[in-house]
C-alpha cells in the first residue's frame, strides 16, 4: 500500500512538473538526484563535472517530461537520459577515441575472497581509460547489449567487444595487484 | 567455470550507489529552469514581432516602389499639357490655349500690329513710358523676327499694368484685363520663330527633379534602415 502511494505521488509530481510547478520539480529532483549523481560519477572522474552533467541532464528531463509515456519506470527513463548526457559530455570533451581494434583477450575467471568497498570499486573504475570505462559501464552495469552499445557510441560491435575485453583484463590486473598488496607478497 | 565474482560486486556496488549532490546544485538547476521558462514565454512574442517586422518592411518597400513608379510615370503624361500652358509660343500648340484661340490668328505681323496699337493709345493717359514702349514694339514688328532680348524688352512694360509677374499665364490676363492679354499674345506670337525644344527642356528639368527626389528618398530610407537595424541590435543585446 505504501509503495502504491509513493508511485501515485511520483505520478502527481510528474503531472505538476509538466505545468512547471517548481515544488514538484524539486520533489522529483530530491528523490532521484543522489542516484543519478552516482550514475554520472561512474563516467566522470571529477565529482564537480559529474554534478554539472547531472544538472544539464535534469534540465533535459524537465524539458522532455511531456514525452514520458508512463510505460516504463520513471527512474529508468531518467537514468537513460543521464547516461546519454554523460556520453555526449565525454564526446564534447574529446576524451573518448575508439580505435577499430578487434583483439580479444582470453577471459580468466578469478575469484576474490574479500568484499570490495565502494571506494575501491570507484578507484578501479577510475583507472580505466574513458573508452574502456564507457563500454564496461554500459555493458556490465546498465545491461546494454553489444549491438546497442555499438549503435549508441557509433562504433562497430567488434570494437565494443574488444573494448570490454580490454577493460576486463585491466580490471583483473588491478585486482591481482591489489591482492598482492593486501597479502604482503609485493 | 564460475563467473568473476568481482564483476558482480562492482555491478551491485555501483547500481545502488547514491552520492548526495551539493546544496548549490538545486539552486543552479532552479535558475536554469527559470531562464528557460522566461525564454519560452518571450519566444512567441519574439517570433510574432519578427514576422511583423518582416511584413512591415515588405509593405514599406512596396509602397516606396509604387511611389517611385508613379512619380516616374507622371512627368511623361503631363509634358504635353505643361508645354501648352507654359510654352504657348509654339505655333502648333497655340490653338490649344484659350487666349490664343480667342484671338484671330493671322500672320504674326498683322496681329502684332493690331495688338500693339490699342495699348499705345490707351496708356498715355496713365503712364508716360507707354510712348516709349510702343515704338520698340513697332520696331519689333517691322523686324518680324524677334530675338529673345526683344521678347524681354516687350515683356517689361506690360508688368506696369499689373501683369508683370504673370506673363506666362494667359488665362488670368484674358479673364481680368484684356489689355494685358493682348500684351501677352504679342510676345507669344513674336516668339513663334524661336526654336526651343520645350519638351526636352521640361524632361530634363523633370529628370533632375526626379533624380534629386530619388536620392533624397534613398538617403532617408538608408537612415531609417540603419536606425531600425541599430534598434534591433540593441534589443537583441538586452
Amino acid at each position: 500500500m505504501k509503495v502504491i502511494n509513493l508511485h501515485n505521488d511520483e505520478k502527481e509530481w510528474i503531472a505538476l512538473a509538466l505545468e512547471n510547478n517548481r515544488h514538484a520539480q524539486h520533489q522529483l529532483y530530491t528523490k532521484f538526484a543522489p542516484k543519478m549523481l552516482g550514475v554520472c560519477r561512474q563516467y566522470c572522474k571529477d565529482i564537480h563535472q559529474a554534478e554539472d552533467v547531472m544538472i544539464t541532464a535534469f534540465m533535459k528531463v524537465f524539458a522532455n517530461l511531456k514525452h514520458f509515456q508512463h510505460k516504463g519506470s520513471f527512474e529508468g527513463w531518467i537514468r537513460r537520459i543521464m547516461v546519454n548526457e554523460c556520453i555526449s559530455f565525454l564526446r564534447v570533451q574529446k576524451k573518448v577515441r575508439f580505435m577499430d581494434d578487434e583483439t580479444f583477450f582470453e577471459e580468466t575467471h578469478n575469484q576474490i575472497e574479500s568484499q570490495l568497498t565502494l571506494d575501491e570499486i570507484q578507484f578501479l573504475i577510475d583507472q580505466l581509460p574513458d573508452g574502456y570505462k564507457m563500454v564496461f559501464n554500459l555493458y556490465c552495469i546498465e545491461g546494454f547489449k553489444h549491438h546497442e552499445i555499438a549503435e549508441l557510441l557509433n562504433i562497430s560491435e567488434g570494437t565494443s567487444k574488444s573494448q570490454l575485453s580490454h577493460a576486463r583484463k585491466m580490471l583483473q590486473q588491478q585486482l591481482n595487484l591489489q591482492k598482492k598488496y593486501t597479502n604482503g607478497t609485493e | 567455470m564460475a563467473p568473476n565474482n568481482w564483476e558482480e560486486q562492482i555491478k551491485q556496488g555501483l547500481q545502488g550507489r547514491e552520492i548526495q549532490p551539493s546544496a548549490q546544485a538545486w539552486d543552479r538547476l532552479d535558475a536554469m529552469l527559470t531562464v528557460a521558462e522566461e525564454k519560452k514565454t518571450k519566444r512567441p512574442f519574439g517570433v510574432y514581432f519578427r514576422y511583423m517586422a518582416v511584413a512591415a518592411s515588405v509593405l514599406v518597400l512596396l509602397s516606396l516602389g509604387f511611389y517611385f513608379t508613379s512619380n516616374l510615370s507622371e512627368p511623361e503624361a503631363n509634358t504635353p499639357t505643361e508645354v501648352t500652358q507654359k510654352e504657348g509660343s509654339e505655333p502648333q500648340r497655340q490653338p490649344e490655349g484659350t487666349t490664343v484661340n480667342a484671338l484671330p490668328i493671322g500672320t504674326p505681323a498683322q496681329t502684332q500690329a493690331v495688338a500693339v496699337q490699342p495699348v499705345a493709345t490707351k496708356r498715355p493717359a496713365n503712364h508716360e513710358k507707354s510712348a516709349a514702349v510702343s515704338p520698340k514694339k513697332r520696331i519689333i514688328n517691322q523686324k518680324i523676327i524677334p530675338t529673345t532680348e526683344s521678347y524681354t524688352a516687350t515683356a517689361v512694360p506690360v508688368p506696369q499694368t499689373g501683369v508683370q509677374n504673370q506673363p506666362v499665364n494667359p488665362q488670368n490676363t484674358t479673364g481680368v484685363i484684356p489689355k494685358t492679354a493682348v500684351a501677352v499674345v504679342q510676345p507669344q506670337l513674336a516668339k513663334t520663330n524661336i526654336k526651343v525644344d520645350a519638351s526636352s527642356l521640361l524632361n530634363q528639368v523633370d529628370g533632375e527633379l526626379n533624380q534629386s527626389f530619388r536620392e533624397r528618398m534613398f538617403d532617408r530610407l538608408n537612415r531609417n534602415y540603419q536606425s531600425a537595424k541599430s534598434a534591433l541590435a540593441t534589443r537583441n543585446q538586452e
